[in-house]
């Protein structure tokens, strides 16, 4: 089973490069077929939870030797912007929601800082990028990814705490 | 069945002619690798309902699928999944020595050691012997002196002793075979292996300087593989002592810490020519001799071993010349029986001496057919020292390693069962 698997994720990501796709679409149209057309789904998830931890540090040991670290003003800039977005996205949609709207919400309005990390599928979305399409301006697109993904993984705990004691103080109140 | 089809015909469809405009073949390795993982398993699977093991099938798929049959796998795709191999090999070697416990063994080194003494010297004078007779089928000794025949039969022998370390412990795990004949097969495998590497030091030396004496006795090279054998046997303490401590103090995630191992250790041997197979038997046997947990490294790797077994076995497959193989077919068939004879031969001495029951010197020999790695790496030396022998003596060498790692799998397969210790193990 693990082979079949294995084989399978292997053929379909390399049939997206062979045929210049993103691995990761294809990969996940795989997944929903698995999942929703065959008796063995049951089985899957638990098999794939299996071999994830070591096939993610792999990818990541991956990424490390894809990622051709340099730093210079423009690529601050598009870090920053990145992070600023990020955070806007996530905590703006709270009070607009509440105050504009007048949406029915119980949760305090910085709730959206949970939401902060994007873990592994945005770091995914880079490297597809950058293997599928190998120009430069992937490389540049790769790096301020793998910035803002490092910047927003470290402050995210913090964004998740702070939601939770807000949240508390409220139930308490 | 409809899954081995299904995916073949995918991949027939994928690789025509109609698609190739749209495709980027420079890209094919991944696609290759995927193929094969799942295209060898279900033959492999296939072929086990015929009696026949699972690693022949794997072998058997990557010779359909390789560069000389249907080219789903091209040379480079091969190179490109090199680290795989290497991968694999480590991982393989690994459980290899892990299966190596001294307290089973004990008992058995009397007979091991005169299997392999006996096996060596009686495979190296039988193919000096083959050599002297049959210098008239090999067009570059015809008018040879005898002296470069000797050299050349000599080297043929010492590439003719080695049995395939890799192929023994795939065909023990997927029986899960355990007893007598296992241990004295995968014993005698394993020492063989180490010892065949200086002996032929020796005899690259030893036909270097009769075949041309104008060199003298070379110990230049001696001296290479004697550093090259104990860097390796202090590499594999070393990472033995990393993997007991290991296993010892974090004990977490052994699976990834596995991996990191054999790939640490496949880019030492890599990068600095070192033997992973020595480096990671070494490990392997540190582990499972001088730790309490080494049962927990071996089982963890057992866990996953199907899938190592498919990329190695099935890269392997690819990477077997058949070109070569059409070439010389009836020299290598007849060094494929005489080379079972001396086998049958050196098993049945060695046996027989150290009193061993009448089925060990009857029927162990079987376990001794199978050859790859080291016979091939050997080759590939001879082939550099000795150009003038050129593209004939490695096409021979290569369709006589062929036939075995297509033939040898069976005969240890059918032993096992022959002598009811597959299915043994707990």
């Amino acid at each position: 089973m693990l082979v079949y698997l294995l084989g399978l994720v292997f053929f379909v990501s390399g049939a997206s490069f062979y045929f210049n796709l993103l691995p990761l679409y294809m990969s996940m149209v795989l997944g929903i077929t698995f999942s929703n057309l065959t008796r063995i789904h049951e089985k899957l998830y638990p098999l794939l939870l299996s071999t994830e931890k070591p096939l993610y540090i792999t990818f990541l040991i991956l990424v490390g030797a894809l990622w051709e670290v340099y730093f210079d003003y423009r690529l601050a800039l598009l870090v920053g912007l990145m992070i600023l977005l990020r955070f806007m996205a996530y905590i703006l949609p709270m009070p607009l929601f509440k105050v504009i709207l007048d949406f029915p919400l119980n949760l305090p309005s910085r709730f959206g800082l949970s939401f902060l990390s994007s873990g592994g599928i945005g770091l995914a979305f880079a490297v597809s990028l950058k293997l599928a399409f190998p120009l430069p301006l992937t490389d540049l697109f790769l790096s301020v990814a793998l910035f803002g993904i490092l910047i927003t993984e470290l402050v995210s705990p913090w964004g998740v705490r702070m939601s939770i004691f807000k949240l508390d103080k409220e139930e308490k109140k | 069945m409809i899954p081995l089809l299904l995916i073949f015909v995918l991949m027939l469809i994928l690789k025509s002619s109609i698609l190739l405009p749209f495709a980027n073949p420079d890209q094919s390795t991944s696609i290759a690798l995927g193929f094969i993982l799942v295209f060898a398993y279900l033959f492999g699977s296939h072929l086990k309902r015929l009696s026949l093991p699972l690693i022949t099938g794997f072998i058997l798929a990557g010779i359909l699928c390789g560069p000389y049959v249907l080219k789903f796998i091209t040379p480079s795709d091969v190179q490109d999944l090199d680290l795989l191999d290497g991968l694999a090999l480590s991982l393989i070697a690994l459980t290899a020595g892990g299966e190596m416990n001294i307290q089973r063994l004990k008992g058995r080194f009397k007979s091991i050691s005169a299997i392999v003494f006996f096996q060596t010297v009686i495979v190296l004078l039988g193919f000096v012997l083959l050599g002297f007779f049959g210098r008239s089928f090999i067009s570059f000794l015809e008018e040879g002196t005898l002296l470069q025949v000797f050299a050349f039969s000599l080297l043929l022998g010492t590439l003719s002793t080695p049995t395939s370390p890799a192929t023994t412990i795939a065909i023990i795990t997927e029986t899960k075979a355990s007893g007598k004949y296992t241990d004295l097969v995968l014993g005698s495998a394993v020492v063989k292996d180490f010892f065949v590497i200086v002996i032929f030091a020796f005899s690259l030396s030893i036909s270097k300087s009769v075949a041309m004496p104008s060199h003298g006795f070379d110990l230049s090279f001696l001296l290479q593989i004697l550093e090259e054998v104990g860097g390796s046997i202090l590499i594999g303490l070393f990472i033995g002592g990393g993997i007991i401590l290991y296993l010892k103090y974090i004990k977490r995630d052994v699976t990834i810490f596995i991996l990191s191992v054999a790939f640490f250790s496949y880019q030492i041997s890599h990068n600095y020519g070192y033997h992973p197979l020595l480096i990671c038997l070494i490990a392997g046997f540190l582990a499972e001799n001088f730790s309490a947990q080494g049962k927990r490294l071996i089982s963890a790797i057992e866990k996953s071993s199907i899938p190592i077994y498919v990329v190695f076995f099935a890269l392997s497959g690819a990477s077997l010349n058949l070109g070569a193989l059409r070439q010389t077919w009836l020299l290598a068939l007849i060094c494929v029986v005489w080379r079972g004879v001396l086998k049958f031969s050196g098993t049945f001495f060695g046996a027989r001496i150290t009193q061993e029951e009448a089925g060990v010197q009857k029927w162990a020999w079987a376990g001794f057919i199978s050859q790859a790695g080291v016979a091939l790496g050997m080759a590939i030396v001879v082939e550099h020292n000795f150009p003038e022998w050129g593209d004939e003596f490695m096409a021979l060498v290569l369709a006589v390693i062929a036939i075995n790692q297509i033939i040898g799998p069976i005969f240890l397969q059918r032993l096992l069962f022959k002598v009811k210790e597959a299915g043994k193990k707990p």
